[in-house]
């Protein structure tokens, strides 16, 4: 017994120190930093001066007083409904009619899924040509359209900036959503199919009453993932707004953290406003963890 | 299922058109435009190169500061890269071995970090890193984000390393083979394919990463290419042609890659989602 005791002893202690590096760098850099983050939330900070304690004052700002917070949730909000339903809707139209493995669907999957391996700084410059009042396609093509009528600046006014931004998110994640789409469709049974065309179900009746149930898992799957993308979400607003927000009417979370961390030096309220972010993702993390559970 | 009939095969062609003009056709145009000249590009934007034009990459190559910045993101994406497979590996192997007395709270510990945006600590991560004197230096980027790709590197070893049968671990024990050796000798050469998902995974994340350059680093010799196509985009905007022939030069290390590991790719960007 003392000897299975030593053994398991020696056997931690080796655990132990296999996990000590990658504790190490992780505590330092990862965990201490957002734990320091809720401590610098409680004080008004320039980053130079005193640290003054202030307790709760830097949240009450937040909820009572900042225009630029309501604003950002605001288009963080719509920035998650416009990526959510139309990544997630492409997607799985391009994955109904993909899914099977032939040459060309295969071929045809890669190239949607490209822009996914870009950098959102040259897509940024892609779109941000794209969507360029005088220069761009999208205003040249409305025109050869006989729809001059709808051009617009497209990342200039304050109403559509934030729509036009998650409209270049969805671009790049569609490829995502698809893969993830086929890789559900392609685990629905042939069987199934096979019997309800036997019943003489239409494509309709198929695809409400067997396809879309049987892909609920992955559709949770994406919801989650596009939504907590969507509140992390800084590098598309940052780069096509050339970090100027449309003077802060396209702001979201992330940008505003960062503006009010780097650009206004006002750390505490910076790293309140990162508390905030944190919570509302983790309360949509924990949804997810229950909704799954549900599932199995 | 939808491409048996005439209608569905038409409608096949039309869907596929139409997103192949979205999705690829920007694309295409930017390539195209590398290689024509400004003026060309001004008078008319939809038009072929007259001929294979290399100018504006001759431009991209001597005149403009991206070979610095695919250097930096070279050195940082491989260390970075190579310290998360050696430290999320271990991790992994750790939390899987049934006798080990902390495995739960290891694993916890760790996936906690999937769920953290990487805004929330980026106050704090600045200080230190100001206080380290690791602002500007790649090896500030190298352990930033070796601390931030470890939380999703775990969780997909650890998924995979539980599936590899016990009995090959207590058989490889029995004959003596110790902790160390289970690990490089019989997890590990087991692992290629969940390796191989890893390395994509946080090799697209971290080259790609503006984010933790943006706030680390401001000196021209320490940017990375998503950094530094920003200040190139500053540097070169009168002139179109030499902007897109370096957002080429810049996504093609990774583009070609990618086409020819398409379907590691796209497993490996994926595994997160679809538990490895």
């Amino acid at each position: 017994m003392t000897t299975v005791n030593r053994a398991r002893r020696k056997n931690n202690l080796q655990y132990l120190l296999f996990v000590a590096l990658p504790l190490a760098v992780y505590a330092m850099f990862f965990l201490y930093c957002n734990v320091n983050t809720l401590f610098l939330s409680f004080y008004s900070w320039d980053g130079l001066g005193e640290k003054l304690y202030v307790g709760l004052k830097n949240f009450t700002d937040i909820f009572t007083k900042s225009r630029a917070f309501s604003i950002s949730l605001k288009n963080t909000i719509l920035y998650t409904l416009v990526l959510t339903v139309f990544q997630n809707l492409f997607g799985l139209i391009l994955a109904l009619f993909l899914s099977k493995d032939s040459r060309l669907n295969r071929m045809l999957r890669t190239a949607f899924f490209l822009p996914a391996i870009f950098s959102s700084v040259a897509i940024g410059f892609l779109w941000g040509f794209i969507y360029d009042p005088n220069l761009g396609i999208l205003n040249k093509l409305l025109e050869a359209l006989g729809l001059g009528a709808l051009r617009h600046a497209w990342l200039g006014e304050p109403s559509i900036a934030i729509y036009s931004i998650a409209m270049v998110h969805v671009w790049v994640g569609i490829g995502y959503s698809m893969v993830l789409f086929i890789a559900g469709l392609q685990q629905i049974p042939e069987e199934l199919y096979e019997a309800a065309s036997i019943e003489g179900a239409g494509p309709w009746a198929t695809f409400s009453r067997i396809t879309m149930p049987l892909l609920r898992p992955t559709v949770l799957t994406l919801v989650v993932l596009c939504t907590i993308g969507s509140f992390k979400a800084f590098d598309y607003v940052y780069i096509l707004t050339g970090g100027g927000s449309v003077g802060g009417k396209a702001e979201v979370l992330a940008t505003l953290i960062y503006k009010e961390g780097f650009a206004y030096s006002r750390l505490g309220y910076s790293a309140s406003l990162s508390m905030v972010l944190l919570v509302v993702v983790s309360v949509i993390s924990l949804l997810q963890m229950y909704l799954l559970r549900d599932k199995d | 299922m939808l491409r048996r009939s005439a209608f569905g095969r038409l409608s096949y062609s039309a869907v596929m058109l139409l997103f192949g003009l979205v999705i690829l056709y920007p694309i295409l145009l930017v390539v195209v435009s590398s290689f024509r000249t400004n003026q060309e590009i001004m008078l008319n934007l939809f038009a072929l190169p007259k001929r294979l034009m290399l100018d504006n990459y001759a431009t991209v190559w001597t005149k403009s500061d991206i070979p610095v910045y695919l250097k930096n993101s070279a050195i940082n994406t491989g260390f970075s890269v190579g310290a998360i497979l050696m430290l999320a590996g271990l991790v992994a192997f750790v939390a899987t071995r049934p006798d080990c007395a902390f495995a739960k709270p290891l694993y916890l510990l760790f996936t906690l970090g999937i769920a953290i945006p990487m805004q929330v600590g980026i106050i704090s991560e600045y200080l230190m890193m100001a206080r380290l004197k690791l602002l500007n230096s790649n090896l500030g980027l190298i352990l930033v984000h070796t601390a931030y790709g470890l939380p999703m590197a775990v969780f997909i070893m650890y998924n995979f390393f539980r599936t590899v049968p016990g009995e090959i671990q207590d058989s490889a024990t029995v004959d003596g083979c110790g902790n160390f050796q289970l690990y490089t000798r019989i997890i590990m050469p087991l692992s290629t394919p969940v390796l191989t998902s890893v390395s994509i995974f946080s090799l697209v994340a971290i080259w790609n990463d503006l984010f933790f350059p943006l706030i680390m680093v401001s000196k021209q010799a320490f940017k990375t290419l998503p950094l530094g196509l920003i200040a190139f985009q500053g540097e070169f905007i009168t002139d179109y042609g030499v902007l897109f022939a370096g957002v080429v030069a810049v996504s093609l290390p990774l583009a070609v890659t990618y086409l020819l590991l398409q379907k590691k790719f796209i497993a490996g960007m994926t595994a997160g989602a679809l538990k490895g």
